[in-house]
């Protein structure tokens, strides 16, 4: 009974342990999260997605070096009109 | 042009982040004890200047092309967050960052912490609220040095921004040991969050292989096109409602009311 008693306890820690452990990951990662990607996860995608097809224009014959500043023409705004409807 | 506005863009970062960093040092250091507040700090910049020491040779031997695309990539979202805040703030969708009201925040924070001996540290709590502020501010300030400095081959240079930015702000703060909150913060963001913006699109680009007409000149027509673009959008996040439309008559403007 004792040794079952023992071995709940050392069980029921462990499981604390792995509890905390999880904890911290998670706030490691949202931190990472929270100091790359920022207030509005659409802004990082957008910009992600301009440079995958930048690169793709720039193996054509196209000029390739107007697209990222017609995106930001076009995101910063969104992104702002997004920020003040959920105000 | 290049060393220039790389000068300008590391040093009105670093002192936006020093002087957050220095609120934090100086609630700690006033409402807890200035020698934890002050090892603190100092522990903080010993391993910022360790992540430094590491990353700057790693950075510097990735090939340029590589470098330029990642970094361009962060830069730009990083630039775009700075000046999508600082255009909510400008425009009234955001309260201003108010160092003075931050500062009476930590000092309430700090006051109702525990107070514990540790090493040679009278008090761990002031310890790490200082240790903690300047590692997490400095964090920004290392990626944007190493970065900028990487990318325009001029890491000695940003190097000298950043420590020129961090000392003339701790000397402010030492000076005064009250919060610095007549440094125009906010403006400054905008200022940056333009520069951020500028670099992160141009050296993206770049680095997604695209070749910018005029070659380095096209930053000279990227930087204002992208503030007189901002302020646009400043003047018409005003007009939607929950903004700043009509200015309020009587109501004295607070210190750090100068944002856009």
């Amino acid at each position: 009974m004792a040794g079952r008693e023992q071995a709940g306890l050392t069980g029921s820690e462990q499981a604390g342990k792995r509890a905390g452990v999880a904890r911290r990951l998670r706030g490691f990662l949202a931190f990472w999260y929270d100091f790359v990607v920022g207030d509005d996860w659409l802004v990082a995608v957008g910009v992600v997605a301009g440079l995958a097809v930048t690169y793709g224009l720039s193996k054509t014959a196209v000029p390739a070096w107007w697209l990222l500043p017609l995106l930001i023409a076009g995101l910063l705004p969104l992104s702002l009109w997004r920020a003040a409807r959920h105000r | 042009m290049g060393a220039g506005a790389l000068f300008i863009a590391v040093f009105l970062a670093c002192v936006v982040e020093a002087v957050e960093a220095t609120t934090i040092v100086l609630a700690a250091g006033t409402t807890r004890d200035w020698r934890s507040a002050t090892s603190g700090m100092v522990a903080a910049l010993a391993v910022l200047a360790l992540v430094v020491a590491v990353l700057g040779p790693a950075v510097s031997a990735v090939p340029l092309h590589g470098l330029r695309l990642v970094v361009g990539a962060l830069l730009l979202v990083f630039g775009l967050q700075w000046l999508r805040k600082a255009i909510l703030r400008a425009s009234g969708h955001k309260a201003l960052h108010d160092e003075e009201s931050i500062y009476h925040e930590q000092v309430a924070a700090a006051a109702a912490g525990p107070r514990n001996r540790a090493w040679l540290v009278p008090d761990w709590f002031g310890f790490t609220l200082s240790f903690k502020g300047v590692l997490l501010e400095g964090l920004e300030v290392v990626f944007i040095v190493l970065t900028f400095g990487t990318n325009q081959q001029h890491v000695g240079l940003a190097a000298i921004a950043a420590a020129c930015a961090v000392a003339l702000v701790a000397a402010a703060g030492v000076a005064i040991r009250a919060p610095l909150s007549r440094v125009p913060e906010n403006t400054m963001k905008f200022v940056v969050g333009i520069m951020l913006t500028a670099f992160g699109t141009f050296w993206g680009a770049e680095g997604a292989g695209a070749h910018w007409p005029g070659s380095d000149a096209a930053l000279l027509v990227l930087i204002p096109a992208i503030g007189a673009f901002a302020l646009i959008l400043v003047a018409a996040m005003r007009r939607v409602p929950g903004g700043r439309g009509r200015p309020v008559p009587a109501a004295p403007a607070p210190a750090t009311a100068e944002a856009g």
